[in-house]
């Protein structure tokens, strides 16, 4: 890691929707020899936030100073470890532990809920236990296809 | 906008052409979402996390 406290992450808000553009109007506003900002970026899973990494907070300010959909707040300081879940995605199966509360989110089963009781990396499946059938009946589906509800105590 | 912008499945570098201008691969997609401008790949801890080398444009997802 570089010497902590130098290049930092700060969230800039603007509408929803005009990420993309106040990121090309604030590209364009940087020249060749601007050194200090060192990245811009947008996440799909934050709506209506920019993050720029840059040396100083006030660089960001005059930086955003007078863009078009770009909210008057004061802009603020980011983590990194707290933006790395945004950029590397992890499989859904990953996220998925024994024991967790999923429910369905598409196909037949859609809206059946249930605990997790076997976990098929490989064919990308899970197997759940409806919680409101009156005898155990398994049902596998497809990781991609369920939301976790409820975490188990369990450490990932 | 002109010229459509594809996302290159292997690097996630966006080009407006039909290979990928970093690792010349010409498996490409239009179905990307977010925007990374890596302006100092040098300095930058996410060009580093994520081993983006040359400044440019990088999507975040990649279908």
């Amino acid at each position: 890691m570089p010497e902590a406290g130098r290049t930092r992450f700060f969230a800039v808000k603007v509408t929803v929707g005009q990420e993309r553009n106040v990121v090309r109007i604030m590209e364009a506003r940087i020249g060749p020899g601007d050194k200090d900002i060192h990245s811009i970026l947008f996440l799909p899973s934050i709506k209506g936030y920019i993050f720029v990494e840059a040396e100083s907070k006030e660089r960001v300010s005059l930086l955003t100073q007078g863009i078009r959909h770009v909210k008057a707040r004061p802009v603020m300081p980011v983590e990194m470890k707290e933006l790395m879940p945004h950029l590397v995605e992890r499989p859904m199966i990953e996220t998925i532990s024994m024991g967790d509360v999923v429910e369905i989110i598409s196909g037949p089963l859609q809206g059946i809920s249930g605990k997790v009781i076997r976990i098929d990396k490989p064919k990308n499946e899970v197997t759940i236990e409806p919680s409101d059938a009156a005898f155990p009946l398994p049902i596998s589906v497809p990781a991609d296809q369920v939301r976790v509800m409820k975490q188990s105590g369990e450490v990932r | 906008m002109p010229t459509k912008e594809k996302a290159c499945r292997n690097c996630k570098r966006i080009t407006t052409g039909n290979v990928c201008d970093n690792c010349g691969s010409s498996n490409l997609t239009t179905n990307f979402s977010g925007l990374i401008i890596i302006l100092n790949p040098e300095e930058s801890e996410i060009a580093k996390e994520l081993g983006m080398r040359k400044p440019g444009y990088y999507a975040v997802r990649v279908g």
